[in-house]
């Protein structure tokens, strides 16, 4: 599928975008400048300058560190909750097709509560129950994305069910963990790729609309979302603050977005048009 | 109600280009090619000519251009294929360059068709007779009650007796011959002068099929039709056919009178159709002896016993006591209508279908009062195993063949790399398939090659009895033959006893030790397949075999026609 994926021009630039994204992620808190948490008294608010490059915050903090040091927890956090999202939704929505019906039944009005379940209230609500902190906030959020794989991979999983390969399959005796392994999951994998990848840039943004709230993340830990609320109180005094953050939230959202699209496009392809 | 002489008599536009002199040939196609976008050639430079009042009869395995041909004389080509050279004249008309307004007057007026799955070609939300109605108002200037009646007349004609209660179904409620004869009804309504039959009864029942052809040919001798009848089975085509076209590969090998070409075929490919049906057709119904086992000695007990099966869909019953016995390499036909039970006797052997009644025995076994891990342990012994009808449908297409013939012994635990590999190896050499294919996908193999797959799939863990649902029906007679014999190998030298349906009551007769006959879901007669064959004692047998397209028929249907006509 990578290979597909890179050969399609309309994916580089939003291929190129993540690959600037990966980067931060796993190089982002060495490549700070200075000491994303240290303060400095004598140099606050400044604008940019050689030395900080965007400026410092209200504590003299350098922001381009704090920006770059907060990508890993901010990609991290998102890609957490899509995992939980993943396996808390994946596995029920194949076994909803193949187990008795009691199991389907169950599993799908569970999934229409979930879905009646506001998204910001319900991670309030969470972390307001098992106490504030990133985890359980990603937990939250997981859990309210289950039911988009859990629907995308049990209709996926409707559309090869009652094909003669998987009769022939349960004809030789194959238990339903064989069939689901062999037969289903190859074709309900690009179905989820696009959704995971789309649920991630949903993700990046809720996180940053929590922690923007002061949800999931402690201060002074920095995150993308954290450093836009922070920059938005001080506006008089950096009019321009908010825009690198913001920005970096923007970008990685569209890519992962477009990325989402790119697949789903590959997907829509015919099999024998592509070989 | 009008008699069919007035129906023929009812006044309809005639399209103003036709010149009034009649011809002497009513079709004349000369050096008719057809090329894809890229210019590949499809159809090259075919050649025929149709006088009117005649049949002619085109032969071919799908993709030998046989219908295309027939849809460039209708000037329904799929988008992306154009005419490349050629004319085909119609009554003095030159139909290869005729613009879309001319053609109005002329499709469904002078020149009509029917095609295969004649269901797809009605909408199946509106009544059969608004959709008559309609197709009679688009060519006739008729009023509503005017067209009523003709309506009710062409279906009367088109052999629906019951046309007021036809005339209210919608297209779901008929079965396929029934819409078949709907669409003819369609396609005679204006009383064209050529109809196109492209492959119009394949998809019938032997029954059918025969009642569909009597159909046509009667329409022809009382209308002054011609007809154009299009089908890859030669024998279908020479019942009705005064001329053929055989075609392979969008050339015509041979054309010729019908007795001639089949009394004296000079093209191999011809031959080889010709052999086909010589080697498993009714004609020639003399299957091997079934091994002697002499009446002195004890019978063994069968390998397979069905005691008193009663099943039912809902509440409709579809098997009502069956009592069937298989023993070790015995290949066993069962042959009966759609609808009569054949595949329902065979779920209920797989164990997709609970009996409501009745006992299957396999090895004295109580195999259809398995359940759970006790059928699963059964079907994982690979004891029996089924081949589908349609091979592309029943493997994954993203497992290359080599993994979907090996599956049975992933599913069985311990068997390890090194004897899979062997015994998938086994099983492909054993249905003749190159070792060298196992890494191909499903779509790269041509369709006898995958219909191998399936059976090596079914063989490869040595199994006692093989269920085979219309194995053949999807091959063209060359693989068709490869396929029979292979599976008569596999019952005279593996000793793996089959089931074998079928409606092509051909490959039933060439290749069955025994037949029984399936009417309504229960057996009107069982017997040795060459006595069946010959002296058939239950009415409904008899029916069925007369049914049959022979080809040693033709001459005489031949000389009927040249009488009639």
């Amino acid at each position: 599928m990578m290979k597909a994926l890179i050969r399609r021009r309309a994916a580089w630039p939003a291929l190129a975008v993540l690959a600037v994204i990966a980067v931060l992620v796993a190089f982002g808190p060495l490549l700070a400048p200075h000491d994303p948490l240290a303060q400095n008294p004598y140099e606050l608010l400044q604008g940019s300058s050689w030395h900080h490059w965007l400026g410092t915050d209200a504590f003299g903090r350098d922001v381009l560190s704090r920006l770059l040091a907060g990508s890993t927890i901010s990609i991290l956090a998102s890609l957490l909750s899509v995992a939980i999202g993943l396996v808390l939704g994946v596995v029920p929505g194949l076994l909803s097709v193949f187990l008795p019906r009691g199991f389907e039944w169950a599993s799908l009005r569970l999934i229409d509560a979930l879905m009646t379940l506001p998204f910001l209230v319900f991670a309030i609500a969470m972390t307001a129950l098992l106490g504030n902190g990133l985890v359980q906030a990603m937990f939250a959020v997981g859990i309210l994305i289950t039911p988009a794989f859990f629907r995308v991979s049990r209709a996926a999983a409707l559309n090869v069910a009652h094909t003669q390969y998987i009769e022939a399959a349960q004809l030789m005796g194959a238990s339903t963990g064989f069939i689901i392994r062999r037969h289903v999951v190859a074709k309900v994998l690009p179905a989820i790729a696009v959704t995971a990848a789309s649920m991630t840039g949903a993700c990046l943004s809720i996180v940053a609309s929590l922690t923007f709230l002061g949800i999931g993340v402690v201060p002074p830990e920095p995150t993308w979302g954290g450093l836009l609320a922070t920059d938005l109180t001080t506006l008089y005094e950096r009019p321009f603050g908010p825009l690198a953050p913001g920005l970096l939230i923007v970008s990685a959202v569209w890519a992962l977005n477009a990325l989402a699209d790119a697949l789903r496009d590959l997907n829509l392809t015919p099999k024998e048009a592509r070989a | 109600m009008n008699s069919p002489a007035q129906i023929l008599q009812f006044p309809r536009k005639r399209p103003a280009l036709i010149s009034p002199q009649p011809e002497a040939q009513l079709l004349a196609v000369q050096g008719l090619s057809i090329t894809c976008g890229d210019g590949q050639p499809l159809v090259s430079d075919v050649s025929f000519t149709v006088p009117k009042g005649g049949t002619i009869g085109i032969v071919g395995e799908s993709g030998s251009g046989k219908s295309l041909t027939c849809r460039a004389i209708l000037g329904l080509l799929p988008p992306g294929l154009r005419l490349s050279a050629g004319a085909i004249q119609y009554r003095g008309i030159e139909l290869a360059t005729l613009d879309a307004r001319s053609w109005r007057s002329l499709r469904g007026i002078e020149l009509s068709a029917v095609f295969q799955d004649p269901a797809s070609y009605l909408n199946p939300s509106i009544r059969v007779g608004a959709q008559l109605v309609e197709a009679i108002r688009a060519t006739q200037k008729l009023d509503r009650r005017a067209a009523k009646e003709r309506a009710m007349a062409l279906l009367h004609r088109v052999g629906l007796a019951d046309a007021e209660t036809v005339f209210a179904l919608y297209p779901f409620e008929l079965s396929g011959g029934m819409a078949q004869r709907v669409l003819i009804a369609i396609a005679v309504s204006a009383g064209p002068q050529l109809l196109i039959a492209d492959e119009a009864t394949t998809a019938l029942d032997a029954t059918v099929q025969a009642e569909v052809l009597a159909l046509l040919d009667e329409l022809r001798r009382e209308q002054g039709l011609t007809l154009i009848l299009v089908s890859h089975d030669l024998a279908v085509v020479s019942q009705v056919c005064d001329h053929v076209v055989v075609m392979q590969n969008g050339v015509i090998v041979e054309a010729g009178a019908t007795a001639q070409v089949l009394h004296a075929p000079a093209h191999p490919y011809t031959r080889s159709l010709i052999d086909s049906h010589r080697r498993y057709g009714i004609e020639n119904a003399a299957p091997p002896p079934i091994p002697a086992i002499a009446a002195t000695v004890v019978r063994p007990a069968p390998l397979l016993a069905i005691d008193n099966l009663k099943a039912a869909y809902g509440n409709r019953a579809v098997l009502q006591g069956i009592d069937l016995s298989i023993e070790k390499g015995e290949i066993l036909g069962l042959i009966g209508e759609t609808g009569s039970g054949k595949t329902t006797i065979l779920r209920a052997i797989m164990g997709l279908v609970k009996p409501d009644a009745g006992l299957i025995r396999f090895d004295g076994q109580p195999i259809s009062a398995f359940s759970g891990a006790q059928l699963r342990d059964f079907r994982r012994s690979g004891q029996i195993q089924h081949a589908f009808q349609d091979p592309l449908r029943s493997l994954d297409p993203d497992h290359p063949v080599g993994a979907s013939i090996g599956e049975a012994l992933d599913i069985r635990v311990g068997v390890c790399v090194d004897e899979r590999a062997r015994l998938v190896a086994q099983a492909m050499r054993a249905v003749g398939l190159d070792e060298a294919l196992a890494g191909r996908l499903p779509h790269d193999l041509s369709g006898g090659q995958r219909q191998r797959v399936i059976i090596a799939r079914s063989i490869v863990l040595s199994p006692a009895i093989l269920l085979l649902d219309e194995p053949v029906s999807a091959l063209d007679a060359v693989n068709r033959i490869h396929v029979l014999d292979l599976m008569r190998s596999l019952a005279d030298d593996h000793g793996i006893a089959q089931i074998f349906i079928s409606h092509d009551l051909g490959s039933i007769a060439g290749i069955t030790d025994r037949v029984a006959v399936l009417h309504q879901g229960q057996i009107v007669e069982t017997g040795p397949t060459a006595d069946l064959i010959a002296h058939p004692a239950h009415p409904y047998t008899r029916r069925l075999l007369q049914s049959v397209p022979r080809l040693t028929a033709a001459a005489d249907t031949h000389n009927r026609i040249g009488a009639a006509s």
